[in-house]
């Protein structure tokens, strides 16, 4: 089976700013999006089950090329970098048109990706590629496995949190969420970097000539996030102290185990709450 | 009564079945001696299959340790306790050995074997050596008696599933040697044999021995030496060939292994030149260095190590004396196999791997790397060494602990294993970032823990308060500061490890500072001992050495009313065992409340928190906890208030706390909080 994962080269958004004199998006440091690792990883399962290939590819200027050297650190056998200047600030539709001749180019079964990017997070390149390449879609999948007839069975979560799980013709396009599986972890100078660090980055230029790639949306303004303490995360301001005793719900309490037979420990435990009870 | 010139012929001249006593004892030794170096040569050829490791100075100071090692006996010293005295008895037979050695050496190989015992037996010399001999012997008696109660009736914790037949043999053998030499003279003094004509002088244990064959037949007398003699001679050469396949080799290994110990500090680990194309860690026994296997020949299976581990002492899967036996057994193993294929280097003989075969990965993640098993073993094995590689291993193969995943991923992506943003670092902090090209006083490094978790913060804004008080300039680097990347090595994970430490050290030779403060004993350890080979060699400097400092130049001072609180002080390994810092705390404590507790294992005895070798980050699911089993300590001792001088174990203890439900009724403190708490502001 080949497998396309399609990764995203995104603005931190933990330290973007919007500059209000030039209205322009500065402080711009380019990191891999957190669910490019969710994406990879649900791809290497996929291929561990099934054998085949993994390809990752990317619409970035050079920079990107740190992302899919990584990937294929992580195990991937290709990486391949779509870029043309023309793409400078396109839209969704527009870098939709540039990964599709990719995508064609290499030939595919399964393409795997993002519901949405952790910076713009339009959830629309799913349904323009599934557009593109004529195939059928899915998006906000939480889950994938396989069924006894090796058939896909891709589980969504819907708005409220209701599950619906679907049997996939393929080829077909993907979209991952978040927390669909435990990234793997690649050390640097470990068994699959090795193998990566042989490997080279490939380029593709797609031929975007008499194709309209306008910005049809320009960013006006950002705001950032008011900071929100939530009870429980690591970034409470309660301490690791507080923290323990509301996740066990005791404020100094002691807990008890009642030892030696079921008919011992209930007698036990009856004395205990006929005492608290007085 | 003076025998019969042909009645005592020396055991070696008579002639047994028509084969000359000479002949019998040559051949003996021939084959004892062939036996024994055919062994050693296999030995040899197991320990060439390690990678080769050519790092080797000092050597004057190298030759100094052996000898203060194997013929001073100092660990047995060093490890003697009133509760575990066995340490006496080692040295007691270890220093008989080296008499007997030279004797059979001596008198037995060139007097009797070559037929001059009677020219070298008739000197003063012989005489004085008789002496020394007959006190030497019945102490090793002794002590060997001793040790075969000790094993096999008392039974101590150390020694548990110890009392195999291969420890009674060479028990048995301490015993038999003395005893049969013993004999071996008294019967020869009843024949008026070697020391005759010195009348009065004679040793005082044989002649006392030899009363006993007065009543006898000359000739019975001369059978019992010839028996006495041969029994001894035999046992000799029995020991001998005993020697190599036996935990008996130490006697031989264990000399070379300090000889050719690292030279590295404690606490620091091995670096492993990744550009260089090193392979990272080890799965399969040719992996390891011949020193690493030399170790494995010194182990004597005394169970010092197990005795120390905070694992094994809280019923984890790894015991640092089982590994190395695993080992061991499993390079006799593979050795043969391996010898055949007769490939150099480990990287293109991949062998049999080792993990999960011979040793499980829970064993090789259980260790917090405390060190108390290197501290405490007699024979200079480095045990964390070999786990480590064992655990770069797993990292090579992509095997994780699923906590120690994640915090690696959050160290690789946002530099601090509590995975928020690296923007966040140190925020709302109150202490000043530092700007290049000013001077500071010192560079505050706050390490991870105190820049993120809101209870260590309080001991970065306690320090920094004392430091105000004491009139420093300081700054901290901000989000410019990185995990240090001590937990990843530890780990295994030395790709990140090098990564971070060279990128920390081109931060650091941006400013201008007189050296580096930290509170962190893992910090403290990585930049101090493990930089200065990346290239960066700066000055560190902990916090209690400064405050301490500080207190005794008067430049900070203190309420003259304080609470005369209970304090109990508890070493981190970090800071204790690897760096040698027990005096400064212990001075604040001193100065602040007057006295200060000890817990029972204290200095380099010292007990684990439980959260080093990156066990911050993962759940200890299998056994107790050993937070909590330090904890408990304190609260034996009714201490009010647990100090300590690591932020990893202070979040260990109060988690302990909780687990225990004992709520706060044992405070756990930093050094620096509770100076600050008492500290006179101007």
């Amino acid at each position: 089976m080949r497998i396309i994962v399609c990764l995203k080269l995104i603005a931190d958004p933990n330290i973007i700013e919007f500059d209000i004199l030039s209205e322009k998006l500065c402080n711009i440091y380019f990191v891999s999006d957190p669910i490019n690792y969710y994406i990879l990883e649900e791809g290497l399962r996929l291929r561990e089950k099934f054998g085949g290939e993994l390809i990752a590819i990317s619409v970035a200027p050079e920079a990107g090329d740190i992302i899919l050297k990584n990937t294929l650190f992580f195990g991937a056998n290709r990486a391949i970098r779509l870029w043309d200047d023309q793409l400078v600030g396109a839209d969704t539709w527009s870098v939709s048109q540039a990964i599709k001749q990719g995508i064609e180019k290499i030939g595919f079964d399964l393409i795997l990706c993002g519901s949405r990017s952790n910076d713009t997070g339009s959830e629309f390149m799913v349904s323009a590629l599934a557009h593109w390449l004529n195939i059928p879609s899915a998006t906000r999948i939480i889950g994938l496995n396989v069924d006894r007839d090796n058939k896909l069975i891709a589980h969504k979560k819907l708005l409220r949190g209701e599950r619906e799980t679907y049997c996939l013709q393929l080829p077909a396009i993907l979209g991952l969420e978040e927390g669909i599986n435990e990234p793997r972890y690649a050390a640097l100078f470990s068994k699959t970097y090795q193998e990566g660090l042989r490997k080279k980055v490939e380029f593709f230029k797609p031929s975007l000539n008499g194709q309209n790639i306008n910005q049809l949306i320009t960013t006006l303004r950002l705001i950032p996030s008011r900071p929100r303490v939530k009870v429980g995360l690591d970034i409470s301001a309660l301490s690791m102290q507080e923290k323990l005793k509301m996740m066990r719900g005791e404020l100094g309490h002691k807990k008890e185990i009642f030892e030696g037979s079921p008919e011992a420990a209930a007698k036990k435990i009856f004395a205990e709450l006929s005492e608290a009870m007085k | 009564m003076i025998p019969d010139k042909e009645i005592i012929l020396s055991p070696v001249a008579v002639v047994y079945w028509g084969i000359p006593g000479y002949v019998i004892f040559w051949v003996l030794f021939a084959v004892a001696i062939s036996l024994f170096l055919r062994r050693t040569y296999r030995l040899w050829r197991y320990l060439l299959l390690g990678r080769r490791e050519e790092e080797f100075d000092n050597i004057r100071k190298r030759t100094l340790t052996a000898i203060s090692h194997v013929i001073g006996q100092w660990p047995q010293f060093k490890g003697l306790s009133f509760k575990d005295r066995s340490g006496l008895g080692h040295v007691l037979m270890v220093w008989g050995f080296f008499i007997f050695v030279i004797y059979y050496v001596l008198f037995i190989i060139i007097g009797a074997g070559f037929s001059i015992s009677e020219i070298m037996e008739n000197s003063n010399f012989f005489l004085y050596y008789s002496w020394v001999m007959d006190i030497t012997a019945p102490f090793i008696i002794v002590v060997s008696i001793w040790g075969i109660i000790r094993r096999y009736v008392v039974r101590p914790s150390r020694l548990k599933g110890e009392q195999t037949i291969e420890a009674l043999v060479i028990l048995i053998t301490v015993f038999i040697h003395p005893t049969t030499h013993l004999f071996k003279q008294a019967t020869g003094i009843a024949l008026g044999l070697p020391p005759a004509g010195m009348g009065s002088i004679l040793p005082q244990v044989s002649s006392a021995l030899s009363n006993l064959f007065s009543g006898s037949t000359l000739s019975l007398v001369h059978k019992a030496h010839i028996g006495f003699f041969w029994a001894h001679w035999s046992i000799v050469l029995f020991v001998l060939v005993y020697i190599p396949y036996t935990r008996y080799l130490h006697i031989v290994a264990t000399p070379f292994n300090i000889l050719f110990r690292s030279s590295r500090q404690k606490g620091v680990l091995k670096t492993i030149n990744l550009e260089a194309g090193e392979t990272l860690g080890v799965s399969n026994i040719n992996g390891f260095t011949w020193r690493q296997l030399l170790n494995l020949y010194s182990c004597v299976v005394c169970g010092h190590c197990q005795d120390a581990c905070p694992a094994y002492a809280t019923n984890k899967p790894l015991n640092p004396k089982k590994v190395i036996q695993d080992l061991k057994k499993h390079l006799f193993q593979v050795g043969k196999e391996l010898l055949g294929r007769r490939v150099e280097t480990s990287s293109n003989n991949p062998g049999k791997t080792m993990i999960n075969e011979v040793i499980t990965e829970e064993e090789i993640r259980d260790c917090t790397t405390c060190g108390a098993c290197v501290e405490n073993c007699p024979v200079s094995i480095d045990h964390i060494g070999m786990i480590v590689e064992l655990r770069r291993g797993l990292v090579y193969e992509g095997a994780f602990d699923r906590g120690h995943k994640i915090a690696l991923q959050r160290v690789a992506k946002d530099f601090n294993p509590w995975g928020i943003h690296w923007n966040n670092r140190a925020k709302n902090m109150g202490i000043e970032e530092a700007k290049e090209g000013e001077r500071y006083d010192c560079i505050y490094w706050l390490g991870c823990v105190a820049s993120y978790d809101e209870r260590a913060k309080e001991i970065a804004v306690a320090t920094s308060n004392i430091l105000r008080a004491g009139g420093l300039k300081f700054a901290m680097l901000g989000v410019k500061e990185k995990c240090c990347g001590d937990f990843p090595r530890r780990i295994g994970d030395e790709g990140l490890f090098q990564k971070l430490a060279v990128e920390n050290i081109q931060v650091l030779k941006r400013f201008n500072f007189g050296f580096i403060l930290t509170h962190c004993p893992h910090c403290f350890n990585s930049i101090g001992n493990e930089y200065p080979e990346f290239g960066g060699n700066f000055r560190v400097v902990h916090h209690t050495q400064l405050i301490r400092d500080l207190l005794k130049e008067r430049k900070i001072h203190l309420h003259e009313t304080r609470n005369t609180d209970r304090v109990i002080y508890h070493d981190p390994c970090y800071l204790g065992r690897y760096n040698g810092i027990y005096k400064e705390p212990r001075q604040i404590l001193k100065e602040v409340f007057g006295e200060i507790v000890e817990f029972p294992r204290n200095h380099n005895k010292t007990f684990c928190c439980g959260a080093g070798g990156g066990h911050m980050w993962i759940e200890q699911e299998v056994g107790n906890k050993i937070s909590v089993e330090r904890i408990e300590e304190a609260i034996k001792k009714a201490a009010q208030i647990v100090a300590s001088a690591c932020p990893f174990c202070l979040l260990m203890f109060e988690e302990a706390m909780q687990i225990k439900g004992e709520g706060d009724t044992v405070k756990v403190r930093d050094v620096s909080e509770i100076v600050e708490r008492f500290l006179h502001r101007t």
